[in-house]
């Protein structure tokens, strides 16, 4: 009995690299749905189709956590950050996050190509009533060959 | 009748794992910084505040405004610098005419409420690479001093 406690068990060391494998097979395959699906994570939590100009600027700004970003859709609804508002209440809502004195003193405006300017002018008016002047408008970048007018 | 086989192991064929685990430490990587590389590209613009001491600047230079005025549906609006038509191809060779002699290089950009914001993104865009450094931009369709 004693003998037979001693007796070397199989060595159980091996690394299971097919169960590995399959891990990590679906990691790339669920990393990949996701991008394919909702396009890279963008900043203020929606993707819009943005205007495409020829000599963007980087905006590391608004890559941040606390950046003040205004969606503005193609039917001209708006969203401060993920949430729909009005207009009229954005500079509250802008003069809230302003209490903050870590936040940029800059509003990000991620506005559809195709929304009209009309619905633009009023996210405007609330950055200016908020007492802000200086806001950037999210854009694309598009090669020379693409411009058309 | 006992017979035994040579060789105690499987004879299966089994996949090499290894490289294909390579593969996908490789992919999930490059994906991870193609995601965190992808940077936010932008437009930096300026909204006028309303003067409060109601003092008229008549020293000021005349201002340049830029209007984008809308046409017809699905139809490139029309842009004017100062009041004079300016076609889209010549947009930036003429602002950058107009501000090569100046110091102060601020621009207004006035737009009709039914163009699509794209022009208006563009004309911003013409104008920061053809010198202009701030550009204002008028919601309301009120004169700026020097217009």
């Amino acid at each position: 009995m004693l003998q037979s406690w001693r007796k070397p068990a199989k060595l159980f060391s091996d690394f299971n690299t097919l169960q590995f494998a399959c891990v990590m097979s679906l990691v790339v395959f669920v990393v990949l749905l996701t991008v394919l699906t909702f396009g890279a994570p963008t900043c203020g939590g929606m993707s819009a189709d943005l205007p495409k100009v020829l000599h963007p600027v980087s905006m590391r700004g608004a890559d941040r956590e606390d950046a003040m970003i205004v969606n503005i859709t193609r039917d001209g609804k708006v969203y401060f950050a993920v949430d729909q508002v009005n207009p009229a209440d954005l500079p509250q809502k802008i003069a809230d996050r302003l209490k903050d004195h870590d936040v940029e003193r800059k509003v990000y405006i991620k506005a559809d190509m195709r929304a009209r300017w009309g619905a633009v002018k009023p996210v405007l008016d609330a950055v200016r009533s908020a007492g802000l002047m200086r806001v950037a408008f999210l854009v694309d970048e598009r090669s020379a060959t693409a411009f058309h007018m | 009748m006992a017979f035994s086989m040579a060789g105690g192991g499987s004879s299966g064929p089994q996949i090499n794992v290894t490289p294909l685990i390579d593969v996908l430490l490789t992919l999930i990587i490059m994906f991870m910084l193609v995601v965190a590389m992808d940077p936010e590209y932008g437009e930096k613009a300026q909204i006028p505040q309303p003067n409060t001491d109601r003092k008229e600047d008549v020293t000021q230079p005349r201002t340049v405004v830029i209007e984008v005025m809308w046409t017809a549906k699905d139809q490139a609006p029309t842009v004017k610098v100062n009041q004079q038509d300016v076609s889209w191809t010549d947009l930036e060779e003429r602002l950058a005419r107009i501000y090569i002699s100046r110091v102060e290089k601020v621009a207004f950009v006035r737009g009709d409420a039914d163009v699509d914001f794209q022009y208006v993104a563009s004309v911003i865009d013409l104008a920061h690479h053809a010198g202009v450094q701030r550009v204002g931009l008028m919601t309301q369709d009120q004169k700026v001093a020097g217009e």
